[in-house]
């Protein structure tokens, strides 16, 4: 959370955000979706351009809460925000390399829906339901708690009810997006966000660089004596030391994160809208390149932050360092419109990536989870299309019911819960079940359940939950695990669990099924 | 014996053997499916080999990667922009393959009758 000791400028900030409010409204009653029958989910049938789906990729894999994460990481600990960096953009690459093209072919409406066409049991359906929505539940809490939190400061409003007003007001703006948008709504606003986003980071960045005479040089320079690090911001070990655990947690960050971020169920669920064949990628090019771009800009933001700011008042103003863009724009143009400007940004980063969680989770309940789940090959009718915005609405009541108490929590927790599910079980079974023939319903069972179980284990018995000051509990101490990403076990051992349920099952699989299947995905089908 | 739609014999011979190619067999479907699994494998098997490497390497020895080799460049940096060259390298030689198979996928159709991607 922001300390009080950031510089916001209220009034400016509100008459700038009702104004972006109303931009908000314009662009909720423009991408209303009407009467479709098919807007809640990703379909082949929804238009678009490759570059339009690539935009809305790379806009899903930058959430708010990474976006400020990344540059209070980078100004605070050097490189070991870079590598954070480097890590989302590596696990969009391993999504175009491995995940997209044979996901897309297998076309469905929902991940359940790809792969009931090689496991048509009811079971792996549901339970790839089940995880979808243990990510998404707390990536939504997540993402509304912190914007809530960050509205309030900066426009002013002290103490815990006015926080709750704007988690409230936020959540339900975001989840009548959702609810009225759709896919198709939710896809244009993620393309207006990042264009938004690109420009507001363009503007900052040429500001930075314009301080340091265009010389990267001399930034790294002044924000490696700024940091109060000196030549240890040049490399890693500041946010984890060089002790075992140390060595382990940071290891299992880097792993889940490249991971976690291939197969977030908003990002796979945007790939499936993806036009088919040479154009899906074409698509998740557009996709890499932009969130390249996004994290070059972040990177010398970040490093401005630390060079301009200074390591030890950023820390000051927000020990997260979650705030330093805000504090950055502040530096750059005090008073002015810029801090409004980023915050506008923040804020529409986390419109977009609420309402897309939330339409991923109601489609998933929707398709998969109702009683009489809907055959793969087969559309969404108009009644599960009503089902699905209904279960928009009420995830979206949730979520927001979560999220007010969530505010004076260790947010961490929710991020590394998310993170390690879709990790240590969406990872492995989309990996295995779209790549290997051998995978069998067992396999994905126990890779599903067995690898959620273990990670609610660790995360139960980590030093985030108790402990320790900053624990979620920080007066309890029933922790017996010193990792706090464990995934660096739960990865591991999802991918293992996956193996040897296939290996054990004395049904098996039938490899010429999956390989029929899979030829007919890539060929198409014979119309004559 | 010339058949009475045929042309001329003569005309077989008018195109220069050197510019003759003898129409190529279909792709074998099987073989498709395992050249896009391969190729997906073979790339995405680069990077993460490559990434795991790296967050090892980095892991492991924080503390030989900060001195500095050249201004303000650690071994860290050059480590991390090798990195971004895998990336790039992985990124390119998956797009050239895939363009390859996607071209092979196209002869299978043309060769083998109407298809449909639906």
């Amino acid at each position: 959370m922001i300390a009080a000791g950031a510089p916001p400028v209220p009034h400016l900030n509100l008459v700038v955000f009702m104004l972006f409010l109303g931009l908000c409204a314009f662009l909720w009653l423009f991408t209303g979706s009407g009467t479709d029958d098919a807007a809640m989910f990703p379909g082949q049938d929804l238009p678009g351009k490759a570059w339009h789906s690539g935009l809305a990729i790379s806009g899903d894999s930058l959430s708010a809460v990474t976006l400020m994460a990344l540059v209070g990481l980078i100004a605070l600990t050097g490189y070991d925000g870079l590598m954070l960096s480097l890590g989302c953009v590596t696990g969009l690459v391993l999504l175009t390399l491995l995940i997209a093209d044979p996901l897309r072919r297998g076309g469905g409406h929902t991940v359940g829906d790809s792969l009931a066409r090689r496991f048509p049991e009811r079971s792996v359906r549901t339970a790839v339901a089940l995880v979808t929505l243990g990510v998404c539940v707390p990536y939504l809490v997540l993402q509304l708690t912190a914007i809530g939190s960050l509205t309030s400061f900066v426009l002013g409003f002290t103490g815990s009810a006015a926080r709750t007003a704007c988690i409230l007001v936020i959540g339900v703006l975001m989840t009548s997006l959702a609810v009225s948008g759709g896919m198709r709504g939710t896809a244009r606003v993620q393309i207006v966000k990042v264009v938004v986003l690109l420009a507001v980071l363009t503007v900052l960045t040429v500001t930075v660089l314009n301080r340091f005479g265009w010389n990267p040089d001399r930034l790294l320079g002044a924000a490696a004596a700024r940091s109060g690090l000196g030549d240890l911001f040049l490399g890693p070990g500041v946010q984890y030391h060089s002790g075992s655990a140390d060595v382990l947690n940071r290891l299992g960050q880097f792993v889940t994160l490249a991971l976690a971020v291939c197969c977030l169920p908003q990002v796979t669920m945007r790939v499936l809208t993806a036009p088919r064949g040479r154009a899906t990628r074409t698509a998740m090019h557009w996709a890499v390149a932009q969130l390249v771009v996004v994290s070059a800009l972040l990177v010398v933001l970040g490093l401005g932050a630390a060079a301009i700011v200074g390591g030890p008042a950023l820390h000051r103003a927000d020990p997260s360092g979650s705030g330093s863009l805000l504090v950055l724009a502040d530096a750059l143009n005090p008073g002015g419109t810029l801090t409004s400007a980023v915050f506008c940004v923040v804020f529409l980063t986390a419109l977009s990536t609420v309402s897309d969680v939330t339409v991923a989770a109601a489609s998933t309940v929707a398709r998969d989870l109702s009683p009489n789940a809907a055959e793969p090959g087969g559309g969404p009718g108009r009644r599960q299309e009503r089902r699905a915005r209904w279960a928009a609405a009420l995830g979206g009541m949730a979520s927001i019911a979560l999220a007010i108490p969530a505010a004076g929590w260790n947010l961490l927790v929710l991020s590394t819960l998310a993170m390690t599910l879709s990790a240590s079980a969406l990872a492995p079974v989309l990996l295995y079940g779209l790549l290997w023939p051998r995978f069998t319903r067992r396999g994905a069972l126990w890779c599903l359940y067995g690898s959620s179980a273990l990670v609610l284990l660790l995360i139960t018995v980590s030093p985030l939950i108790s402990g320790g000051p900053a624990a979620a509990f920080p007066d309890r101490d029933f922790h017996w695990t010193p990792l706090a990403n464990p995934g660096l076990v739960t990865v591991p051992v999802g991918f293992a669990l996956g193996w040897l349920g296939s290996r054990l099952d004395r049904r098996g699989t039938d490899p010429a099924r999956h390989a029929e299947l899979a030829t007919a995905a890539l060929l198409g089908h014979r119309t004559g | 014996m010339t058949a009475p739609h045929q042309g001329p014999a003569g005309e077989f011979f008018r195109r220069p053997p050197t510019s003759y190619t003898a129409p190529a067999a279909p792709p074998d479907p099987t073989h498709l499916l395992a050249a896009a699994n391969g190729l997906s494998r073979r790339h995405g098997g680069r990077l993460l080999t490559g990434y795991l490497l790296f967050a090892a390497t980095v892991s492991a020895a924080p503390s030989a990667l900060h001195h500095r080799i050249t201004g303000h460049v650690s071994p860290a940096l050059v480590l991390l922009l090798l990195q971004l060259a895998l990336v790039v390298w992985t990124l390119v030689g998956h797009h050239r393959g895939a363009a390859r198979l996607e071209s092979d996928i196209e002869n299978h159709r043309t060769a083998d009758g109407p298809w449909s991607v639906s």
